[in-house]
């Protein structure tokens, strides 16, 4: 049997490359852009900064997509499918790997935008001090951002995980779905079974989401904190619920695509 | 003599059609198992039901393991690649199956690539249809196990690559490994062949020694292979 170890390098080292990837293409998107704006004469400090923040924002949903089209092709095809691992343990080698090669996405931006940031740092806490004392309290203190800023990456990383759990759902349904559709127009076939399915996990997935927040508001209406946490367990149990699902269909009723 | 195959009371559907009913099959270790069929008679259904890659309903052992995890840790099938981006390298892939699998032999494997002539400092975009097949097969062969899958190994390729991966099925099998090949043209295989397995009408039409077709019904395997879609024809 494959170790959990050889299994997670040969994922993770296959994802590792692809975010790499998507990393130089951000490099030299940033650096065609500062050029641009150079040879257009609207170069300023902040210049940097705000072209890393605007390439972010594309270079985190190209890599999301990159993955999750990865992460759903380990599913389908033979030269995972054959590898000797369990099923429980194949989907979480192949959710654990799709999230850190995410989340080095998220940490190589970050410290880009940081580090562009430094170039006129001086200036934005000036123009950030010059907002407390002109409006006082309503603007937030230090310590309020990065309780915001972590609270913020928490949801972030919550999110994610619903987001892979219920795509992997999704696919694994269809795929399965489809044994029981005729050969005749399979095309067809398949994309009115795609519709049908995406309809019916959302709704569900949003029937459970909605009971999650309901109970929570229950339960812990008069504390901030304790809410938040609730429903960040909350939003894992429904991905857990979803990745339950997703293993009994991988081996049950779940193929690979015939490549001879 | 071991027993390395059993299966029993296999049935398998997909899109609402039978491919495969009531199948019934146990090979010995140590042979070299022709799998004919036409083309659709549920062959490579057959082989991806054993590795567990497409599921049936019946039971399925493989060395003593009935469990599909450890079912796969037994079986060698010939993976397509179609996992890889035709930009990556040959040698790129080799690593992931040193990696995934602990009973692959890279020292077979070089002798392998060195007798089939694979140069793994090639992309697989490089290669032609008679160069992937020889790759393919070559990784096959060099896991340790007791039973390799070889899934019409000859289909599209010229003679002397057809003769090259002979000589390698025949030089590198472990004695008391099962090769099973399929295959609709019988002629290429025959000489290998220990034993025979027909699949028709989506079961097992027949298992029958090689040797025995031979002396008992005095007929090559091609003669006797084409008499059994003769006799079907008449029935018709």
């Amino acid at each position: 049997m494959t170790s959990f170890k050889d299994f997670f390098k040969i994922l993770m080292g296959q994802k590792f490359r692809q975010v790499n990837f998507v990393l130089l293409i951000n490099v030299i998107a940033i650096a065609v852009s500062v050029l641009w704006t150079l040879i257009n004469g609207n170069f300023t400090n902040n210049t940097f900064f705000q072209v890393t923040v605007s390439w972010s924002f594309i270079i985190m949903l190209w890599a999301f997509v990159r993955i999750t089209v990865t992460h759903e092709r380990i599913y389908a095809r033979d030269s995972y499918r054959l590898i000797p691992i369990g099923d429980t343990k194949f989907y979480c080698t192949n959710l654990l790997t799709s999230f850190l090669a995410w989340a080095y996405v998220a940490v190589v931006e970050l410290i880009i935008c940081a580090a562009t940031a430094t170039i006129n740092w001086q200036e934005y806490v000036d123009s950030f001090n010059m907002m407390r004392m002109m409006y006082g309290t309503r603007v937030p203190d230090m310590n309020m951002l990065v309780s915001a800023f972590i609270s913020m990456a928490i949801v972030m990383i919550v999110v994610t995980i619903l987001a892979w759990t219920t795509i992997s759902l999704i696919h694994l349904l269809t795929r399965a779905g489809s044994n029981f559709m005729p050969y005749r127009r399979s095309r067809i076939v398949n994309f009115l079974l795609y519709v049908v399915v995406i309809y019916i996990v959302l709704r569900v997935v949003g029937f459970m989401m909605n009971l999650v927040m309901n109970s929570t508001d229950m339960f812990a209406n008069s504390n901030d904190v304790w809410q938040f946490v609730l429903y960040i367990l909350g939003f894992l149990v429904v991905s857990a619920i979803e990745a339950a699902l997703s293993v009994y269909l991988m081996s049950r009723w779940v193929e690979t695509v015939s490549e001879s | 003599m071991s027993e390395i195959l059993k299966i029993e009371n296999l049935n398998y559907s997909h899109r609402l059609k039978k491919i495969l009913q009531d199948v019934n099959l146990t090979l010995q270790s140590g042979k070299i198992v022709g799998l004919l069929g036409e083309n659709g008679a549920g062959k490579t259904t057959l082989m991806r039901v054993i590795t567990g890659v497409a599921h049936a309903t019946g039971d399925i052992t493989v060395a003593g393991e009935t469990e599909v995890a450890a079912r796969k840790g037994h079986v060698s099938y010939m993976d397509h690649l179609g996992a890889f981006s035709l930009g990556t390298h040959l040698d790129r892939i080799v690593k992931f199956y040193q990696t995934v699998y602990a009973d692959f032999d890279i020292d077979r494997f070089n002798e392998l690539a060195e007798f089939l002539n694979i140069d793994t400092s090639l992309k697989l975009s490089a290669l032609s249809k008679g160069n992937k097949e020889k790759f393919v097969i070559a990784l096959t062969l060099s896991r340790q196990v007791e039973l390799y899958l070889l899934d019409e190994p000859f289909d599209g390729i010229d003679s002397m690559s057809r003769k090259d991966i002979i000589n390698s099925i025949i030089k590198w099998k472990p004695e008391t490994a099962t090769i099973v090949i399929s295959d609709h043209y019988v002629s290429e295989i025959s000489s290998l062949l220990d034993e025979i397995v027909v699949i028709k009408d989506e079961t097992i039409n027949c298992h029958l020694d090689a040797d025995k077709i031979r002396e008992d019904k005095g007929m090559d395997i091609e003669d006797f292979y084409e008499s059994l879609y003769e006799r079907g024809t008449d029935n018709d």
